[in-house]
């Protein structure tokens, strides 16, 4: 009867040192993401903020990849990291961006609130118009 | 002395983990924050006011000193990761203690027993930092009943009323410790005098005519409540129970104590049984249910059984546990009448665990003189049910990994809001902005497990 509760000490001991030698491995945190633009499309909010807290600009325009609504093509966007995961439909890296002090006074930025808009996400909509100040104007398509 | 140590050397290391989660978990920033700032103020010092239905005078005041008494936010953060470890580390040893293995049979005995502590919902929901509630009167009670079997006497009143003032200052069921008291008393317990159980009384009878003297306009329902498959919210069950609410009490006690029993139903709601009724049951779901009503059928034979004793022989302290048992559960599902949560079943937890070493050591004891098949297949059916409590520690450290994330996750994203939100509320912002570096760090998340295993353990 012992023998599942000495197992169970030894599992844990051991899991815990793979921790300790091994944390990037895929049975704990895994490796970290290849850039920011990949962390917010995997809605990796963790992954996005180490890039930030490691000195990252959150304000910088970067390069993605996102599917296309009307080809279902992927294209090409340059984005800041707010307008991209607004893009995305991440509610939790935009408040995570917000979080993290971006200037929204950037037009770059206040693109976000046009693409919460075109996607008609009510609820981005309505965080990113109240962070956002003053109306942007929005161009025909925001991505374009 | 040596079985103590094997105990140790096998408990040890979830308990260690268990800590080195607890040491790098962010302070939260949901209610967290809101609790320093009802600390705050160095001159109004609200929470001593009765008036208010949750009255944790001490919890706050620990909170108060800690929030002032510390150099850094940094400095304050630690303070409260130990204020959660050291009641949880006492309560260890003491339940160390109390079980004192002196055999291979007692060695087997008390690590189930540590597993079923550790395993149950009812501990996990009370080791949620800052939240120092119920794990503060957990060990106390099982101080109290440590005191209450001391051979050499009575012990000192003052010693069992300062050690219920602990528990009640840090959360009202604490109060499980005056009946429990009484009843040592009642059945015999060689450390509790005459004395102490009529101060144990009185003290009672007086906080309760001090709660209800200066209480305040309290709702029928301050919380949510879980109903059959459902969850009401409190204005609902108000609206459904409130002419009435008995009904709905006796439901919500008779549902802690059922999930300390019987891990079903959570916080008042029949899930297991809705996600079996749907085809939808995972197995670690049925594992968790049987395993509990396992231990507790385990522990209602060896009841019956030490009570029909102890009326011809006389009480002991192995007897006298079925009896705490019994109203410790009854006083826990009382106090939980307003709502069901897991961690409301905690007072209740301490002696469960308690009544599993001794009811597993009785069938093992029976079986002394019994035939080789009969043996081979308890232990079989015993070494399963160990494992699977095994795998329910293993499931209460992800689990408080997990919450670590969560709350990791909710300073990421929740900052910018809950600045807007109460920007108008000075000592809230400041307590966000000096919270906020730490609640930035990103603690060890739980590992990733395969699907088999995660349906095995269940979700985090």
């Amino acid at each position: 009867m012992l023998v599942p509760a000495i197992a169970t000490a030894l599992l844990v001991t051991a899991l815990e040192a793979g921790r300790a030698r091994q944390p990037d491995d895929p049975l704990f945190d895994g490796p970290p993401p290849r850039s920011l633009a990949r962390a917010i499309l995997d809605g990796d909010v963790e992954g996005a903020f180490a890039f930030v807290r490691a000195g990252r600009d959150p304000n910088q325009v970067i390069d993605a990849t996102l599917p296309d609504a009307s080809t279902g093509r992927d294209r090409t966007v340059h984005l800041t990291p707010l307008a991209l995961a607004t893009a995305a439909g991440d509610a939790n890296a935009v408040r995570m961006l917000l979080s993290a002090g971006v200037d929204r006074t950037r037009p770059e930025n206040q693109l976000a609130l046009c693409l919460a808009r075109e996607r008609r996400d009510a609820d981005l909509t309505a965080l990113l118009t109240r962070a956002i100040p003053g109306t942007p104007t929005c161009p025909p398509h925001a991505l374009d | 002395m040596r079985y103590v140590w094997l105990v140790l050397a096998v408990v040890l290391p979830a308990a260690v983990v268990l800590t080195l989660i607890l040491w790098k978990t962010p302070y939260p920033i949901s209610e967290g924050v809101a609790i320093v700032e009802d600390v705050s103020s160095t001159s109004d010092l609200q929470f001593l006011r009765p008036a208010r239905y949750y009255y944790r005078p001490l919890f706050f005041a620990s909170v108060f000193a800690a929030w002032h008494g510390s150099a850094t936010p940094a400095g304050f953060v630690a303070a409260e990761r130990l204020m959660m470890i050291a009641p949880i580390a006492i309560l260890l040893a003491l339940l160390l203690i109390r079980l004192r293995p002196r055999t291979t049979v007692d060695a087997a005995a008390a690590v189930f027993a540590f597993a079923v502590l550790m395993g149950s919902p009812a501990f996990f929901d009370n080791t949620e930092i800052p939240l120092t509630f119920t794990v503060v009167g957990m060990p106390a009670m099982l101080a109290v009943w440590m005191l209450a079997e001391r051979a050499k006497g009575p012990a000192p009143t003052a010693l069992f009323l300062a050690l219920a003032v602990l528990a009640i200052g840090f959360k009202e069921q604490g109060l499980v410790i005056l009946p429990v008291v009484v009843a040592l008393w009642w059945l015999a317990a060689p450390g509790v005098s005459r004395a102490t159980a009529a101060w144990t009384v009185a003290f009672g009878v007086a906080y309760l005519a001090f709660r209800f003297a200066t209480k305040g306009p309290w709702a029928p329902f301050e919380q949510d409540i879980g109903f059959g498959f459902n969850v009401l919210s409190a204005a609902e069950a108000s609206a459904r129970f409130g002419g009435v609410p008995l009904p709905a009490y006796a439901y919500n006690a008779v549902s802690t104590i059922s999930n300390l029993l019987l891990a079903e139903p959570t916080s008042g709601v029949f899930s297991i049984t809705r996600d079996v009724v749907r085809g939808e049951a995972m197995p670690w779901q049925y594992l968790h249910v049987a395993s509990s009503a396992a231990v507790t059928a385990i522990i209602a034979w060896w009841g019956v059984r030490s009570v029909t004793r102890a009326r011809v022989d006389g009480w002991t302290a192995e007897s006298r546990t079925a009896a705490v048992l019994a109203v410790a559960v009854a006083a826990s599902g009382a106090l939980s009448f307003n709502y069901s949560r897991e961690r409301l079943g905690g007072m209740a937890l301490v002696p469960y665990a308690v009544a599993s070493f001794y009811a597993l050591r009785a069938v093992l004891t029976s079986l002394r003189e019994a035939e080789a098949w009969r043996i081979a297949s308890v232990a079989v059916g015993f070494t399963l049910l160990t494992g699977i409590w095994q795998m329910r520690v293993v499931h209460t450290l992800d689990a408080e990994r997990e919450r670590a994330a969560d709350n990791h996750r909710e300073w990421l994203t929740d900052t910018y809001e809950r600045r807007a939100a109460f920007a108008a509320r000075g000592s809230y912002l400041h307590a966000l902005d000096a919270l906020t570096p730490q609640g930035t760090v990103r603690p060890p998340s739980p590992p990733h497990y395969p699907d088999w295993v995660t349906r095995l353990l269940g979700p985090t």
